[in-house]
């Protein structure tokens, strides 16, 4: 992997393929957690950490495992096993070793099971046949991108509380529009892909 | 427990507890398979299947499982039955797997089909269960094809990929990207609340 | 106490392998169930397609293996050619598009030219712009074209998209591997 296909992977999974505002993964934990700026970060930090060590451990799965034994099918089942254990591992483990880490973060590990971004990215890595070091990469500039959505989406939602709106429209369907508006903003990254190097066929509607 | 007509149930699941839009679960496949109302009515079907089934095993076994491995249970559970309906997708039916792509696994991470074993199948027998899936899954069918049909109606004048508003319609391409799913699911949102407000008022 | 806490353990873990043992034997017979089927139903979308590409002629032989590996190629057919004439070849080729992969099946003959040009996926294409590509007009552009050094022969499409340029992308790279698979089979031959 070259320097510019790092780069370029970098920008496309940060902005111009944006988990939240272009492949509409991980919007629950985003519509829940993104009142403030510090829990925005926190939870992007914790899902950044989950989704690195995920793409590598499901890689690992689909390719010494589930491929020799040709088991190619139930990849869905044995990774939504390995990231549910995963986060269960990395919850004991913060507990007992980094205490003050366990404070900040421990109470999103649970939720992040369930953030379809996870899982989402173990079924890319596949579906795209990344190496280990590309699927690594993949995981960790995907989840960089979802907390970088969650901070400016957070950044405007506190600006937010002030506002006014319908009744209609307070609270949920206020942060969508919102979503909505960012997501315009970043349907203007798209175009960075033309001079990419084909190195993100996705099958995504 | 008290015994609940199929009345009950289809209320509760298409109007006043609709996972999707009074609930709010499981929005990350609403906004991204809402392009087209074929994809929308694929994909509502998948999830009231796996729906139907995780709820009638899980109330089945639900006096077996204990109590602290629950969460695990349900998720084999659940993956199984969506990797079933994958597979059979895929078999029969290929235009759609093509089309819904990554969303049908992603259905196993689907808060609705979690929320359901873990609050009505756990505590239910298997019919009510049954009746529960059945009528959860058509509300999320229903606010599917609701949000779809602005998106494909409006956004390229078509329903199930069939022009209806003529060849010259130029479309609303906003509503087909990724921002018009956002504003048109906040619409709905909001015109949900609306008018069950007003209903309460009276 | 310890013992009644063992117990607890032995039993949620016996529970947890039963309910996965349950699911397990359901997905391995839908498995086996289906498995003949989709291997049934991807064989024949190929052949479907390369009947609209070769009128008539559907023997085909997979030669992926003995090819050089390009980017975005999947695949390398080598039709036979119904009546007896030189072998085609058929290309599956993608490239990344708007909202998905473009995926495109692209039919040469025997000089390296190009016969035609069959969408395979273009699911993710934004409807009415990106999904022009699967009309008929578009794709009747790429006939007659061939390998050129560059690759860059095939860049004149009006009203460039994202997924017209996908789709140009992906055919350059069919070319390409063309090139590699006709040059092998000549020098073959003078080695002969």
């Amino acid at each position: 992997m070259s320097i510019t296909e790092l780069l370029l992977l970098c920008f496309s999974a940060i902005l111009a393929e944006n988990f939240i505002f272009v492949k509409f993964m991980g919007v629950c934990p985003f519509l829940g957690v993104s009142g403030s700026i510090d829990t925005a970060l926190s939870m992007g930090m914790a899902v950044t950490f989950v989704m690195s060590v995920a793409s590598a451990a499901t890689w690992t799965v689909y390719n010494y495992v589930l491929i020799p034994f040709k088991l190619e099918y139930l990849e869905t089942i044995a990774f939504i096993i390995i990231i549910a254990s995963l986060v269960q591992l990395i919850e004991m483990f913060m507990k007992k070793s980094f205490p003050p880490l366990y404070k900040a973060l421990g109470i999103y590990l649970p939720l992040i099971t369930t953030n379809c971004a996870v899982l989402g990215v173990a079924l890319l890595n596949v579906q795209n046949n990344y190496n280990l070091l590309e699927s690594v990469m993949y995981g960790f500039f995907a989840a960089l991108g979802f907390t970088f959505a969650l901070f400016v989406f957070a950044g405007v939602r506190q600006r937010l509380v002030l506002a006014t709106p319908p009744k209609a429209f307070e609270g949920v369907p206020l942060s969508l529009v919102t979503a909505g508006l960012i997501a315009m903003a970043f349907s203007g990254f798209q175009g960075i892909n033309l001079g990419g190097t084909g190195l993100f066929p996705f099958t995504l509607g | 427990m008290k015994r609940r007509g199929i009345a009950w149930f289809a209320k509760e699941g298409l109007l006043k507890n609709n996972p999707v839009l009074v609930q709010l679960l499981g929005l990350c496949s609403v906004l991204a398979v809402s392009t087209t109302m074929t994809n929308a009515l694929g994909m509502g079907a998948a999830a009231t299947v796996v729906l139907i089934c995780s709820n009638l095993l899980i109330s089945l076994l639900r006096r077996l499982i204990p109590e602290q491995v629950r969460i695990a249970a349900y998720i084999v559970v659940i993956s199984g039955f969506v990797t079933a309906v994958q597979l059979i997708i895929k078999a029969y039916l290929p235009a759609i797997d093509k089309s819904l792509g990554i969303f049908i696994p992603l259905i196993v991470v689907n808060c609705i089909v979690l929320a359901r074993a873990e609050a009505f199948a756990s505590k239910n027998g298997p019919v009510a269960s049954i009746l529960d899936g059945v009528f959860m899954g058509l509300g999320y069918t229903a606010a599917l094809l609701c949000v779809s049909f602005i998106r494909e109606f409006f956004g390229s004048g078509s329903l199930f990929g069939i022009k209806v508003l003529g060849e010259s319609y130029p479309g609303i391409l906003m509503l087909t990207m990724p921002a018009g799913a956002f504003l048109c699911l906040a619409c709905v949102v909001a015109a949900v609340r609306y008018f069950s407000a007003r209903k309460g008022d009276k | 106490m310890q013992e009644n806490k063992n117990g607890k353990i032995l039993f949620s873990t016996l529970s947890l392998l039963f309910v996965s043992g349950i699911i397990a034997c359901l997905v391995a017979l839908v498995n086996n169930f289906t498995a003949p089927v989709i291997a049934q139903q991807n064989k024949q979308a190929l052949q479907q397609n390369i009947e609209k590409i070769f009128s008539g002629s559907t023997d085909y032989e997979d030669i992926t293996a003995s090819v050089e590996a390009v980017e975005g190629v999947n695949a390398v057919y080598k039709v036979k050619s119904s009546s007896g004439g030189q072998d085609n070849y058929c290309v599956h080729s993608s490239a990344a598009g708007y909202g998905g992969a473009v995926e495109l099946l692209i039919g040469f003959n025997c000089d390296g030219q190009i016969m035609g040009v069959s969408v395979l996926a273009a699911d993710g294409e934004t409807p009415g712009v990106g999904q022009k590509i699967k009309e008929q007009s578009f794709l009747d552009g790429f006939k007659g074209l061939e390998y050129d050094a560059e690759g860059t022969k095939l860049d004149g499409v009006s009203g460039a998209t994202v997924s017209s340029t996908a789709a140009v992308k992906a055919v350059n790279n069919a070319c390409l591997v063309m090139d590699k698979v006709l040059s092998a089979e000549t020098s073959e031959e003078v080695a002969e």
